[in-house]
């Protein structure tokens, strides 16, 4: 796989999860449980960080890396 | 019942130190700054998530969010959970250059990279002048904890003890005490956070919390061009911080550092917890002294003795386990790259001179400053991110001459602290975020400069 789809999934998709939906969700008054949008969706991007990276790891040819 | 759990974790975190010699006693300068590149994944995760859970994080976060509401949560999580998937990909990067160059200090990938002297001056001392005041942070979290429990001790025995126990674990063994104290002090601060957690949620009602966090402040235009561009400014910065490069030296091998990074926003799920004291105190009107005391008075009001002194101590070892490793940096910082051609003992002695400089400003300037903490991560940051188009440039191999380097890096310093200096307005643009621009564009200068020279036919 390229490493610049890599580079999409690991790195542009969390940035983009973070930071679009941020100016609309944090200056409104919605609300998910009772609780500000902004900040259930925010909480919600940690974990959905850390499967971005998954993803990308998974995505990369670890045998022919010079990591060692 | 308090004092005598917290005594004995501060105890227990000295005798861990001491452990962390065995086999270790005759170290030389790389073994006491990066450990000789012998940690596996687990100290290496321990030593680069402490940053996270900070004394500044612990107190700091849920005081700022009650007072500054969702413009503050926005890029202080926004920015450290995006700065992970920056790690992923640059950490790597930034540990094989290290191997390549045979690197003890991030100052050492720029002289050898660059193969400039003024470069590694230039970047050393910047870095120490913004580093200067993250010590006075620590401390003065510190101070804020142990004042709940109305010890009779004054401020400046508190703050010279501390001084005294971060000394001592250095002392000891280096880099690998704060690795090996990290442990006991993660898993105390996870039990912490949740046992207060649990605490607010008992006290508490589902909806009396759910109201509070409405009642938080939302963001205002002008807030959300502040938080995006801070998050922006400092993701990049958190990854190139010198401390955080000095950990990454320490690993045993590239993909343990990569591997690392997917696990840590993970780690970060202890922050809605953390949210849920500024909550409670909000919903409860609870009295709150000091400006950072939120964590530790619904701390103070809502647990039994024995918890309170697990959570202070918590609290006191996120802050000593910090201050070690920007004593650390300093250290290697001082003795290895500003003072040239030490023989390698005299480094080790060297550094423990700085360090001990460090800690006696660090105490002098908890006893005589107090600012909100995450204001003082804010100024920490716009100096420290400018380090990142030099470092993205030498990891990425372009071709851009030091002296670009030089004068992007100082120009976007010297940028960002004029416009902090003279409080002028920028629109709510962070003004880190303005010297970075100037600073990569600078560096792209370079770039395009050098590349038409090299190819001259063109």
């Amino acid at each position: 796989m390229s490493s610049r789809f890599r580079i999409v999934i690991g790195l542009g998709l969390p940035f983009f999860a973070v930071l679009a939906p941020m100016p609309w969700l944090s200056s409104g008054p919605l609300t998910l449980g009772g609780f500000p949008a902004a900040l259930v969706w925010l909480f919600a991007c940690l974990p959905l960080t850390s499967l971005c990276m998954a993803v990308a790891w998974t995505l990369e040819n670890h045998a022919s890396q010079d990591e060692e | 019942m308090a004092s005598a759990v917290f005594a004995a974790i501060i105890l227990l975190s000295f005798v861990v130190a001491l452990l962390s010699r065995r086999n270790h006693t005759q170290q030389d300068s790389r073994d006491f700054f990066t450990a000789s590149g012998q940690f596996g994944g687990l100290l290496v995760f321990l030593l680069t998530v402490g940053e996270t859970y900070s004394i500044g994080s612990i107190m700091g976060f849920p005081a700022a969010a009650m007072h500054q509401g969702l413009p503050f949560i926005d890029w202080f999580l926004g920015y450290i959970v995006l700065a992970y998937p920056v790690g992923y990909f640059l950490n790597p990067l930034l540990w094989k250059a290290g191997k390549h160059y045979g690197a003890l200090t991030f100052a050492d990938l720029f002289r050898a990279h660059y193969q400039s002297r003024f470069l590694e001056i230039a970047v050393t001392l910047s870095t120490i002048f913004f580093l200067l005041p993250l010590g006075e942070l620590q401390m003065a979290g510190l101070l804020t904890t142990i004042e709940e429990f109305h010890w009779s001790a004054s401020p400046l025995t508190i703050a010279t003890g501390a001084a005294l126990l971060t000394f001592s674990w250095l002392a000891l063994s280096g880099v690998r005490a704060p690795a090996f104290v990290s442990a006991i002090k993660d898993s105390i601060v996870v039990i912490a956070i949740a046992l207060i957690a649990f605490a607010v949620l008992r006290h508490s009602s589902w909806h009396d919390l759910a109201a509070a966090s409405r009642a938080m402040p939302l963001s205002t235009p002008k807030g959300n061009v502040y938080a995006l561009t801070t998050i922006l400014t400092q993701a990049l910065g958190f990854c190139v911080a010198p401390q955080t490069i000095a950990f990454i030296f320490t690993a045993k091998s590239a993909r343990t550092v990569r591997r690392n990074q997917i696990v840590m926003p993970l780690y970060m799920l202890m922050f809605p917890l953390l949210l849920l004291s500024a909550l409670y105190a909000s919903a409860t009107g609870l009295p709150v002294t000091g400006k950072n005391s939120v964590f530790i008075a619904v701390a103070s009001a809502l647990l039994p003795s024995w918890g309170f002194g697990l959570v202070a101590a918590a609290c006191a070892l996120s802050g000593l386990v910090i201050l070690a490793g920007i004593c650390l940096s300093i250290g290697s910082l001082v003795s290895h790259n500003l003072v040239q051609g030490l023989p390698d003992a005299r480094q080790k002695s060297c550094a423990k001179i700085v360090i001990t400089l460090y800690l006696i400003f660090s105490v002098y300037a908890a006893m005589h400053f107090s600012i909100l903490m995450p204001e003082l991560t804010t100024v920490y940051y716009f100096g420290i991110t400018q380090l990142f188009p030099a470092v993205l440039c030498m990891v990425l191999r372009f071709p851009v001459p030091a002296d670009f380097v030089a004068a992007g890096f100082l120009a976007g310093e010297t940028l960002s602290l004029l416009l902090a200096f003279f409080d002028i307005s920028t629109g709510g643009v962070n003004v880190g975020f303005i010297g970075l621009l100037l600073n990569a564009a600078i560096a792209a200068t370079g770039y395009v400069r050098s590349t038409k020279l090299s190819r001259p036919g063109l």
